[in-house]
């Protein structure tokens, strides 16, 4: 056979070329058909092949992280006496208080209205200059609040989130990126006043577990399902993703969504034992050193 | 006496490294000097008998100079220091400048009071250090990266269908109860139907022989051949496209 490179003419070349091109895509078309009949008749070999033939992602060649939990009695020791068992094993309902940084500009507001929709039981309160952290956290100590948030702004829009569990900490922190206010999320429903649910994904290292916990410690430990609502916290390589929804089971294998708003995206920057202390130790903090591989994942 | 008068006809006519010549007026950059500006009265080389009270490393000094050691160089001031009480201090200032003309007692009292004063904002700025808000810089790069795997992840993540799914899982493992309010009753009684199969299924397996399952299989297999009409179809959708391809290659 000559190879198509080498003829001079550029007519014939190209006639070749395709000639050749099809006669490829027509073995590919014919090898696909005979393999959809063979499986048509033997529906078997059909979910074989599937279970063979499953592509690389990231997640399931992820590195192993030895702090992976499954059903470990130790850590779950160790969950059972942390600072969240006052809401997991007392019951106690969450009170959260909502603030910002110094000085926020109205996106902020923005946001933080929407916030304050999201979580029952949640009071903003505008931030004084004169207030430091500290300050705020003392007297929510003695409001018995369980949480407080405070919402980072730099160049007028909100850019970081702080999450204070009281009254023994832990506090993380978080980036926040690409926030979408439900009145930006097109075809948006609105809110009614029930407790939501609650989804958390993919949270499953023993960090991956202290920041779950410490979302679910936000929420009420009975939701109100006649309002259908489902707060969701996805985290995917280690961004979480929070998305909100109003759910109708359709059918027994359907679920019809409409989304609530709004939405946004976190990523953990550091976590620190105890209460928020600008000199204190951080027990887990993200440096871009850390990243050593694309599939190493912390959450 | 004359010493001075010489020295600043020199400063003042012909030059001093320390004079600063603006259009407003002449300052002087000595740091003995206790106004800062370039006149005679002021002036720190020009005066045998001098005065000024200067601040080092948070504790004030009054230093002192006199025409008797006006040969020595070295020894030329003397450094007493004052009190951290500022009232004290003043008391000191004049005690020790009886015989200074007033214009030096009176600037050193005004270096003193405003000397205080910046040491206090000093410290309290420096107990408020803790307090400030910690400045990280901006690494764009990251951001950048970060921004895009944010994306990536985003699509990996398919949120919706693990929302549903959960919910159809907790639905379906009745973690809603046994007779849940965010379910319509048909929807409901369909699951507890499925449910029902599934366990009848399941019991027929395990007591009857294997023919029974043979035959269920036979079923399935009979409900894929429904599925096989559709590959036909797509095998003419083939063939259409194939003739396409081959009038493609004509027209070339």
């Amino acid at each position: 056979m000559v190879e198509i490179n080498t003829i001079k003419n550029k007519l014939k070349r190209e006639e070749l070329y395709q000639k050749q091109k099809n006669a490829k895509a027509k073995a590919k078309r014919d090898r696909r058909t005979t393999l959809q009949k063979e499986e048509s008749s033997n529906p078997e070999k059909k979910e074989k092949r599937l279970a063979e033939n499953v592509p690389n992602t990231l997640e399931n060649t992820r590195e192993f992280d030895e702090t992976i939990v499954e059903e470990d009695a130790e850590v779950a020791a160790d969950e059972a006496t942390d600072e969240f068992s006052q809401y997991f094993q007392n019951g106690l309902t969450p009170k959260i208080l909502i603030t910002t940084s110094k000085g926020p500009s109205a996106s902020v507001y923005e946001f933080a209205t929407e916030l304050v929709d999201i979580f029952p039981n949640t009071h903003f309160v505008k931030r004084k200059p004169q207030f430091e952290m500290k300050h705020i956290i003392e007297f929510s100590k003695n409001r018995d609040f369980t949480d407080i948030m405070v919402i980072n702004e730099d160049r007028k829009e909100p850019n970081a989130l702080t999450l204070i569990h009281l009254p023994d900490g832990p506090t993380a922190h978080f980036k926040l990126s690409s926030i979408q206010l439900s009145k930006d999320i097109e075809g948006h429903g609105r809110t009614s006043s029930h407790k939501p649910e609650l989804i958390l994904n993919n949270f499953n290292t023993r960090l991956g577990h202290t920041i779950g916990r410490m979302f679910t410690a936000l929420f009420p430990h009975v939701p109100e399902f006649q309002g259908r609502q489902v707060a969701t916290l996805h985290n995917q390589r280690d961004f979480i993703f929070f998305r909100r929804h109003r759910y109708v089971f359709k059918n027994a294998k359907r679920v019809n969504l409409q989304e609530l708003g709004p939405r946004f995206t976190l990523k953990l920057k550091w976590l620190q034992k105890g209460t928020f202390d600008r000199k204190g130790e951080h027990e887990w903090m993200f440096k871009p050193e850390m990243e050593t591989s694309r599939r190493r994942f912390f959450l | 006496m004359n010493t001075d008068e010489v020295i600043w006809q020199v400063i003042n006519q012909q030059f001093c490294s320390y004079k600063v010549k603006t259009a407003t007026g002449n300052f002087c950059r000595n740091e003995y000097n206790a106004t800062g500006l370039c006149n005679r009265q002021s002036c720190p080389l020009a005066n045998s008998r001098y005065a000024t009270v200067r601040e080092q490393n948070g504790v004030i000094y009054l230093f002192v100079k006199t025409p008797e050691r006006a040969h020595m160089p070295a020894k030329m001031w003397e450094k007493i220091k004052l009190s951290k009480n500022y009232a004290q201090a003043l008391e000191q200032i004049d005690k020790e400048l009886i015989y200074w003309p007033n214009f030096s007692i009176h600037k050193c009292k005004q270096r003193l009071t405003k000397i205080t004063q910046y040491l206090i904002k000093m410290r309290k700025l420096k107990l408020k250090a803790d307090e400030r808000p910690k400045l990280v810089g901006i690494k764009k790069k990251i951001d950048r990266r970060e921004a895009r795997r944010e994306v990536k992840a985003e699509a990996a993540a398919r949120l919706d269908k693990a929302i549903e799914k959960e919910l159809l899982d907790r639905l379906k493992s009745h973690a809603y109860g046994d007779a849940p309010l965010n379910v319509h009753e048909d929807v409901w009684k369909e699951i507890l139907e499925g449910e029902k199969g599934a366990l009848e299924v399941d019991s027929d397996q395990t007591d009857e022989d294997d023919s029974q399952s043979e035959e269920e299989e036979e079923e399935e297999e009979e409900e894929r051949e429904y599925v096989s009409d559709q590959s036909e179809d797509e095998e003419d959708m083939e063939d259409m496209f194939e003739k396409e391809y081959e009038h493609e290659t004509v027209e070339l």
